[in-house]
């Protein structure tokens, strides 16, 4: 121990680390971009053709589905909005909420805090399916609110039709990703002085004059570090879809994730692991992007 | 005490190597009526018989049994004996991971079978596979709204469409029929029932896809007017969930398993069984579709003739028997079928359809793409996004590029 | 208005809301309640009945009886979760204790790859990771789910490491020098202890995260029946037969009970090490 010198220390305890991320991240990345450029399947990725750019040009040319737009394409697209959807739902209502449940008005303020985590807790794919049984069109108590309170005649489907099932999935993630939002939005919150509110209550200003001018401004960068995370973990989700309805109905639901998976381990003919591996460099990139800027905001933060 | 350890090490040791046994491998399914204790007196059984044989079985879910297959094949681990959906077996065969089996079957073990039953194990000249379970399936309805309504037993297509028309009461949450749409396996057996009675197929015999052909047209616009007399949103429910529809009164009929109509006997509801009635197009009176799953023999076993031999005592009369009636199978054995406990009024009815039946895949080298392709069609078709020719030209063009 | 006619007025409106966004989270967990614990013919209601109106734990030993593997699942859940903690916290503890503690060249960049590689999710390495699996020859073992799991927890861990370590105030570690420690036996002796909470709140998350979130790379990894966690092994038994609510629903609610307790008890750690990230 003795010959080790103090400035090797920090070096000795960090190369694990690094050694991880070598392997499991480093590796695996390196590996993707390399079978991107390689005819494979799954039943024996050792028999690879090198095909140079071919999987790439695929991702624009390959149409099934729909003729109009490619396989790629189309999965890419739906993400987007799906992700966009999603986040602004958690956005939009995790500010609400968390200004509900900071509020000193609200009675009971620790319960409503605990039992908002637990959903947290419940691995997704289970969350799934305790949706699928919740929006179940005639046994599900969700159907069965709404025909209580005269809100709808009929049970809904609600992942009978196309629109259904793409709003219906999102606002199901939407719903996993909301506890850490709000939670995060009430830390937020809790670092805005009262004396603010006060001054604008002197000054003649409402609970929603006060929102828009002292709340929203002040909870901004937290909002944008919160939304660019939350931006990756949508784009990246894969449990909740494939559970509630395996990309489907009519392909409806088939984001990016989804389009991945099935051009790896189920399109044996059509797709192979060198087609998704092009894929998934676009995902890769994607999050990417995203962390450049999530991690800019961070440094914002602490500057 | 250490001394007695060490000797004890050296006698189990010892012991291990004077007992080395011949290991046989066997992938089995788990899930959907199969348990694992009923599969694994099966080996027990034949390990007493051969005390020299060690049989080794691992289980898989459904759900996972087809990536097994193939990943296990493709790195070279691939169990000896692998029970397999027969619609798997074109795809099986041309990667080299499964042998034909022409030359182990006797002519003695072929005439115990039905036709129809090897016809679903048949690829390329050759059978790939001793079927263990099978499946016809027919109408469950519900004798009681029958009556109400003053309803024959459907004979043709437009009879059904009556019937279904009839019961149908959508603002008392009575539906006249129970389908499947859902993105999932069981969907496209249910569509492929009516795709049959309408004498139409997923590829002719030289494998080209025929599903746009007037009887596959034909078929699925039926199937979408159907719908209308359906359970509402059927693109979110599989075969599996209509059953509940079933037993809370709520469908009049729908077509499934024997095993689903006693379940919903013993609810109460008064059950009633008929076969699936032809379409326009069709030539037989009835149809159905056969499902057979068989065991076959991993191109990779060492030990071809071992394998062969649990092969036939894993699917020996009485062991056929006792599976067929502990899981409620339709026998797959000619002579199983003068069984007493085959007698009853519903068997006989998913007995008889058999002399009706045609395989489930024959032909289809990709079936899992073949299945991802149809239900796009039917769902594009029951939302309204496609008519019935467009979607199934569709279909057609992807099955052709699946079977090159 | 009278001002306190107005508090009042603010007080309801505000409960009314929270009532209605927390009851849109539990709706799901309610429904799980409500199916697992009432009689299985009940749950066949149409519409069905909001509330259980009979109380009954036979769904959990039916439960039992249609999942044989149930417990086996768990333990295997239980296996992946501990695994892919004692990786994680081998290795974020120490290099959290580093980077939070001492200045040295490429700092800064390993800092911000640990953040982002905390935005990578099993769906992007997917193919890689089984390939790899693959050529190691481990598919279908403990190991390969236990080390891709691991994958995505190690950052989230040092991430909190790193948090924690900085809001210690360094004068007790410098005391310990003076009693003879030195920078490695000092982690074990010191910081270990003072971290003594967080500790158990990053081992909590990442046992999670282990147990429960590693749901596609079981699916792509495992097959054998005797390795499904649990997550997966319910799937199987939801995709499949006709499904079974009430059973399903009172194997859910036991196989998230514990999660869910050790969650609340730690999410006050993860919150505060989650909010006071800084890279600097």
């Amino acid at each position: 121990m003795k010959v080790l010198k103090n400035k090797h220390v920090p070096y000795v305890l960090i190369i694990p680390l690094l050694i991880a991320f070598a392997v499991l991240i480093g590796y695996p990345l390196f590996n993707v971009l390399k079978t991107s450029f390689y005819k494979a399947t799954f039943l024996n990725p050792s028999a690879s053709v090198f095909v140079g750019f071919d999987n790439y040009s695929w991702l624009f040319n390959f149409k099934l589905y729909n003729p109009n737009i490619s396989y790629f394409m189309a999965a890419f697209l739906k993400s987007l909005l799906w992700v966009g959807m999603s986040v602004i739902i958690k956005v939009v209502i995790g500010i609400l909420a968390a200004v509900m449940l900071d509020s000193k008005y609200l009675i009971g303020r620790k319960v409503y805090r605990s039992l908002l985590v637990i959903p947290w807790a419940i691995p997704w794919a289970i969350a799934a399916m305790m949706w699928a049984w919740t929006l179940n069109s005639q046994f599900g108590i969700a159907n069965s609110l709404l025909l209580h309170l005269g809100l709808v005649q009929e049970p809904v489907s609600f992942f009978a039709t196309t629109t259904g099932a793409f709003i219906s999935t999102f606002i199901i993630d939407a719903w996993a990703g909301m506890p850490f939002m709000v939670i995060m939005f009430i830390s937020g919150l809790q670092n805005i002085p009262e004396a603010l509110y006060e001054a604008a209550r002197l000054d003649g200003a409402n609970a929603v004059k006060s929102f828009f001018k002292i709340t929203l401004p002040i909870m901004k960068p937290v909002t944008l570090t919160v939304s660019l995370l939350s931006m990756v973990w949508t784009f990246n989700s894969f449990d909740v879809i494939w559970v509630l309805t395996q990309g489907g109905p009519a392909r409806a639901t088939e984001t990016l994730p989804i389009a991945i998976y099935n051009a790896s381990f189920r399109m044996l003919r059509l797709g192979g692991i060198g087609k998704a591996s092009a894929m998934t460099i676009v995902q890769v990139l994607v999050v990417t992007f995203i962390a450049i800027f999530y991690i800019r905001t961070l440094k914002e933060d602490t500057a | 005490m250490k001394k007695f350890v060490v000797l004890l090490l050296v006698v189990l040791l010892f012991a291990g190597f004077a007992f080395s046994k011949e290991t046989l491998r066997v992938l089995m399914p788990i899930g959907g009526g199969y348990t694992i204790e009923d599969q694994e007196a099966i080996g027990e059984e034949f390990e007493k018989a051969n005390p020299n044989v060690s049989i080794e079985m691992e289980f898989v879910g459904w759900d996972n049994l087809w990536n097994k297959i193939v990943t296990s094949i493709g790195s070279g681990s691939a169990p000896d004996i692998m029970y397999i959906g027969s619609r798997w077996i074109p795809a099986l065969a041309d990667l080299g991971a499964i042998l034909p089996l022409t030359e182990y079957i006797s002519e003695e073990k072929k005439a115990t079978y039905y036709d129809s039953v090897w016809e679903t194990v048949g690829y390329n000249g050759d059978y790939w596979g001793i079927v263990r379970a099978m499946s016809t399936k027919a109408y469950i309805y519900n004798k009681d709204m029958f009556a109400e309504n003053d309803l024959e037993i459907p004979q043709n297509w437009d009879e059904l469409h009556a019937a279904a028309k009839a019961i149908h009461d959508p603002d008392n949450g009575v539906y006249g029929i129970g389908l499947a749409g859902k993105r999932f396996v069981s969907t496209v057996t249910q569509f492929q029932q009516y795709l049959y009675a309408n004498g139409g197929n997923i590829v002719n015999p030289e494998g080209d896809a025929i599903i746009n052909n007037e009887n596959g047209v034909g078929a699925l616009e039926f199937y979408v007017e159907l719908s209308n007399y359906s359970q509402p949103g059927i693109s979110e429910w599989k075969r599996e969930d209509l059953v509940k529809l079933f037993e809370t009164g709520k469908i009049g009929m729908f077509i499934d398993h024997i095993h689903n109509a006693k379940a919903a006997e013993e609810r109460g509801i008064n059950v009633g069984i008929f076969p699936i009635p032809k379409g326009p197009l069709g030539e037989k009176p009835y149809s159905t579709v056969i499902v057979t799953d068989c065991i076959s023999i991993s191109s990779q076993s060492k030990n071809v003739e071992l394998a062969v031999e649990f092969m036939n005592f894993m699917t020996s009369f009485d062991n056929q028997k006792a599976w067929d009636l502990t899981l409620g199978f339709v026998p797959p054995m000619v002579e199983e079928k003068n069984l007493p406990e085959f007698q009853t009024p519903f068997w006989k009815q998913y007995v008889e359809a058999i002399q009706y039946g045609v395989p489930e895949a024959v032909n289809i080298k990709d079936w899992e793409g073949v299945q991802e392709a149809i239900v796009d069609s039917l769902q594009n078709v029951i939302l309204g996004n496609q008519t019935a020719k467009q979607a199934f030209d569709t279909a057609a063009y992807i099955i052709n590029l699946l079977q090159k | 208005m009278r001002p306190k006619t107005k508090i009042l007025i603010r007080k309801i409106v505000i409960q009314i809301f929270a009532l209605l966004f927390i009851g849109f989270m539990l709706l799901p967990v309610y429904q799980m309640l409500l199916t697992a614990l009432r009689p299985a013919d009940l749950s066949w209601e149409s519409p069905s009945n909001l509330l259980p109106n009979q109380v009954t734990l036979k769904n959990f030993a039916k439960a039992f009886e249609l999942v044989p593997r149930f417990p086996r699942y768990l333990l295997n859940s239980f296996i992946y979760g501990i695994g892919v903690s004692l990786i994680s916290l081998a290795i974020a503890i120490p290099a959290g204790y580093a980077l939070a503690r001492f200045r040295f060249i490429m700092k800064k960049p390993i800092m911000i790859f640990v953040i982002y590689a905390n935005m990578f999710a099993p769906i992007m390495l997917l193919v890689p990771i089984y390939v790899i699996m693959d050529k190691i020859g481990v598919i279908d073992t403990y190991f390969s789910v236990i080390l891709a799991g691991s994958i995505f927890t190690i950052p989230l861990s040092t991430w909190l490491t790193v948090s924690y370590m900085q809001g210690i105030p360094k004068e007790i570690e410098d005391a310990a020098f003076v009693d003879g420690c030195n920078h490695f036996n000092i982690i074990p002796k010191v910081v270990l202890p003072l971290m003594g909470p967080a500790l158990v709140a990053i081992f909590i998350y990442s046992f999670i995260t282990g147990w429960s979130q590693q749901f596609i790379l079981a699916l792509v990894l495992v097959k054998n029946d005797k390795l499904m966690p649990i997550a997966q092994g319910l799937y199987q038994f939801f995709s499949r037969s006709s499904v079974r609510w009430n059973e399903l629903m009172a194997a859910i609610l036991l196989s998230t009970l514990v999660p869910i307790i050790l969650f609340l008890v730690v999410q006050k750690y993860i919150v505060k090490g989650l909010t006071s990230g800084s890279i600097k």
